[in-house]
């Protein structure tokens, strides 16, 4: 085989596995659209603001969720399967092969990025056609690169992540905490505006919030000014490259416990 | 330490390998041959060495494996074994010493080397949601010439659990799954990592048919094991290493002396009998005390004729009569304790 149809080999296999995990499922897939099918359900009519950038509920809150399903797949998800297999000696097993640490990566981050369109594509249309929660082609657009961006970044993040993972055991609990820390600051459960300003400026250091803004702006355009949309697409772009720096560095394929020896 | 010897088995093996494996690797093989005869060597060690901090793991080892020769490398834990095997693999930077596997040095070692290389690891569970097959499928797509997957299925046993999730095979069946995986490529060269650790008996003789079979193929097969019998059992050579240093190799017949090493015999007179009535044999003979005799010798044929004459004259029984030879592992014993 050519190196690419290897690289394609491998996606096809990690995709079947992902896809036979129960609990990559139920976190990936179920959490998300039941989160959007119970906001959705509570918060018909209400509307957010005043004004000309007044929104409703469902427009704050189904880019939030579509910004925590991107995070889901391709951070927790990627670091939980990549954590697992280095510490039961998978990717180990595989670096005794000829197969490239390239194709290994690649076919990861392959993986998020297929799950995390499903997921945003399930999501979308449950929003729009459920709950009329609607894009036009230019905002789906929109929506699409925020996915594409945020996938990249945020399984970049997902390697450099797995090195400060000492194990299995932790990698399930202890990504899904910082996770959901990170969701509930930025805005995901509730509205933003009900959090303190300092609350607002740390989630603003950390990769969801600047997220959901950007899906945020593609369904109520009104509602960000498009300079301050830059800056959002600069920070997702250098948590990417910090995660790609930091990966580099400290990645390794055998488990924790064998490189202390 | 030069282990390898012009009229080593492996040197035989090899035209064995060219004739089995013409699909994948007859020319590499045949045209290494005519080299020169230092070449067949398909590992070669040099001063080794590695540390772990300031504490000396490899304290300069040499050794050579011949192609197609099955070497067991012995030691007790700590010894050792898993840092030079680690370092062979490639999966691990030595700090001094030259390593050549299969001609190349693992550490600069590409893919196409990788290729030519099966690694059976001491503890991997690859792939928990795939079914046996699939497992083997995905790695066969990583080589360039791999074997058929249900020859595979059939050469480790696993024909019948192919459609099965890895994650419901019991522990022998991982194991064996895991060679699968280090066949599948067509490997010239394969590591095994104390392959049976936590078999039952008849698993174990079963795996050892295998090691047996992939001989046949004339595979070379670099064995780390913790069972003597297993040692004996497989091996063309025995490599012990101890505190960081090889201290012994040979065959399973020769090493430590073994040869050469005195048999005991052993029985017990009956009453009346003093030990001045055994007739004189070559060897010394010692009072166990309790009317036990011990006959050291280095000629135990000719001590057990005279021996068996002169109880059937007088019609002595002898009923607890033992022959002993060192075993493998007495010898492991003595000389890793020597070591340390």
């Amino acid at each position: 085989m050519t190196a690419p149809a290897i690289a394609v080999h491998q996606i096809k296999y990690d995709l079947r596995v992902f896809l036979r995990d129960p609990a990559a499922r139920v976190f990936t897939f179920i959490m998300p659209v039941m989160l959007l099918v119970v906001y959705c359900s509570i918060f018909a009519n209400s509307k957010l603001g005043t004004g000309a950038a007044a929104i409703s509920y469902r427009q704050y809150f189904v880019p939030r969720i579509v910004a925590q399903g991107i995070t889901g797949a391709a951070l927790t998800n990627l670091v939980y399967i990549v954590v697992t297999k280095r510490e039961n000696g998978a990717l180990k097993r595989r670096r005794a092969t000829p197969v490239r640490a390239w194709m290994l990566i690649t076919s990861e981050v392959a993986t998020a990025i297929m799950t995390a369109v499903a997921i945003v594509v399930a999501l979308v249309l449950i929003a729009a056609f459920a709950y009329g929660v609607k894009l036009t082609g230019l905002q789906a657009a929109e929506v699409a690169g925020a996915t594409f961006l945020g996938t990249a970044a945020m399984s970049a993040l997902g390697f450099a992540v797995t090195t400060f993972i000492p194990s299995t055991e932790s990698a399930g609990p202890g990504v899904t905490l910082v996770t959901f820390m990170l969701y509930a600051v930025s805005g995901v459960y509730f509205p933003e505006t009900l959090l303190p300003h300092w609350v607002r400026d740390i989630a603003q250091v950390f990769p969801v919030r600047p997220l959901a803004t950007i899906v945020q702006h593609a369904y109520a355009p009104a509602s960000g000014h498009p300079n301050q949309l830059i800056w959002q697409f600069l920070e997702l772009a250098a948590w990417g490259v910090g995660g790609i720096v930091i990966a580099a560095s400290r990645f390794s394929w055998v488990p924790r416990h064998e490189l202390e020896r | 330490m030069p282990i390898a010897e012009s009229n080593d088995p492996g040197a035989d093996d090899v035209t064995a390998h060219v004739a089995v494996t013409t699909r994948a690797h007859a020319a590499a093989p045949a045209s290494v041959m005519s080299v020169s005869p230092n070449s067949q060597a398909a590992i070669r060690v040099r001063e080794l060495r590695h540390s772990y901090g300031g504490r000396e793991a490899l304290r300069g080892i040499d050794f050579e494996v011949a192609r197609g020769e099955i070497l067991a490398f012995l030691g007790p834990n700590g010894a050792g074994k898993t840092t030079t095997v680690e370092i062979l693999e490639g999966f691990r930077r030595r700090r001094g010493g030259e390593v050549s596997v299969l001609g190349e040095d693992p550490e600069r070692a590409g893919p196409a080397w990788r290729a030519r290389v099966g690694v059976v690891l001491q503890s991997s569970q690859p792939e928990r949601m795939l079914t046996v097959r699939e497992c083997i499928a995905l790695y066969a797509g990583y080589y360039p010439a791999p074997l058929d997957v249900d020859h595979v299925l059939d050469l480790v046993g696993l024909t019948e659990k192919a459609g099965q999730r890895c994650e419901k095979l019991s522990g022998g069946q991982q194991r064996r799954l895991d060679v699968a995986l280090a066949l599948i490529g067509d490997p010239e060269l394969i590591f095994l990592d104390e392959p049976t650790t936590g078999f039952d008996p008849s698993a174990r003789h079963m795996a050892w048919n295998m090691v047996r079979d992939l001989r046949g193929l004339g595979k070379t097969i670099f064995l780390t094991t913790h069972f003597m019998d297993e040692a004996e059992a497989l091996a063309d050579r025995i490599l012990i290493l101890s505190a960081g240093r090889i201290v012994a190799s040979g065959t399973p017949e020769t090493i430590g002396d073994r040869a050469s090493a005195a048999t005991i015999i052993r029985f017990t007179l009956p009453e009346d009998v003093t030990h001045d009535d055994v007739p004189s044999v070559a060897g010394t003979m010692t009072d166990g005390g309790n009317r036990r005799v011990e006959i050291s010798t280095q000629d135990p044929m000719p001590a057990l004729g005279v021996l068996a004459s002169w109880a059937a004259q007088r019609g002595y029984p002898l009923a607890d009569i033992s022959v002993h030879r060192s075993s493998l592992e007495e010898i492991y014993l003595r000389l890793t304790e020597e070591a340390s």
